[in-house]
């Protein structure tokens, strides 16, 4: 069975035709000028700069959502002890709200020389919604959107398995819903 | 069952071997490692596009096989996309994206087009 497949990969390998195709970049994470803003945030789990969420209007009018360190007003990763700059275009992964009511976005960071491994969960909500609900292996947490632009943030050590973050909501007219990441 | 093992073979073959040479390509939704307007700047995107009914994507960053980070994005509209640069600095022609869409396509790697890990 492994020959088989040995032999099976190699041939295939000799009739594959290599022509890649290349996408144009993504366009709907340019950013509507002036349209950034920093919404919530919280402290590192241990130490260092905390962390928050950025939020922007994409050129397609959709909600794009980062998280990333902040540092004396500057948003980005950190590198040797200082917050690098991440520019604001293309930074974000962007949704339709409209549709989806809550953006529900976990990102893994892997350690580096500056910070151990983290788990960021973040997202931005409809107004109507007053509270999610976040669970991870590490606990049960109840977030209150942000009035100002309805982004929540929750920074947990080490890197969460896939499957293992819960968010659920119920909104002012009463629909709720729960997602897992 | 030879022959079941040797097409088997063949086809799985075909599907890794297109992937990994492949960047970015459309498997009902887009999907791939974007290295944008230049190969060598240290700026690369994974990404997984929303559609075709799914409800959550991954889109994770390796440099030189190992993890540097990624996202998993929930909700029907929302583009998963993971910058290197969110992540810190790293060789671009080492990059590759480990991407998934349960229920459109399972999880699997897409090296850059300037491969040289």
């Amino acid at each position: 069975m492994i020959l088989a497949c040995g032999v099976g990969v190699a041939a295939a390998s000799a009739h594959t035709p290599s022509s890649p195709q290349r996408i144009p970049p993504e366009l709907e994470a340019i950013a509507v000028p002036g349209t950034d803003r920093i919404g919530a945030n919280s402290p590192d789990p241990e130490s260092g700069p905390p962390w928050a969420v950025r939020s922007y209007t994409g050129v397609s009018s959709r909600s794009c959502l980062a998280a990333a360190r902040l540092q004396d007003e500057q948003f980005g990763p950190l590198i040797n002890g200082r917050v690098h700059p991440l520019p604001v275009d293309e930074s974000g992964s962007c949704a339709d709200l409209s549709i989806d009511r809550v953006q529900f976005i976990v990102s893994r960071f892997a350690k580096t020389a500056d910070t151990a491994d983290r788990t960021v969960i973040f997202g931005r909500a409809e107004p109507d919604i007053n509270s999610v609900v976040v669970s991870e292996p590490g606990g049960i947490h109840v977030l209150k959107p942000q009035d100002e632009d309805g982004t929540f943030l929750i920074v947990v050590s080490g890197l969460a398995p896939a499957g293992a973050v819960r968010l659920s909501y119920r909104s002012g007219s009463g629909s709720s819903s729960s997602q897992t990441l | 069952m030879i022959l079941c093992a040797l097409l088997s073979a063949f086809s799985f073959g075909a599907i890794v071997k297109t992937a990994l040479a492949v960047s970015y390509h459309t498997t009902c939704v887009g999907h791939g490692v974007d290295q944008g307007g230049s190969l060598t700047d240290g700026s690369f995107f994974s990404r997984v596009e929303a559609g075709c009914g799914s409800t959550n994507r991954i889109c994770d960053l390796y440099v030189y096989g190992g993890f540097v980070g990624g996202a998993a994005v929930g909700g029907t509209t929302g583009t998963c996309s993971a910058w290197s640069r969110n992540y810190g600095a790293y060789t671009e022609c080492a990059g590759s994206a480990h991407v998934e869409d349960p229920g459109v396509f399972s999880r699997h790697a897409h090296n850059v087009d300037n491969w040289c890990g």
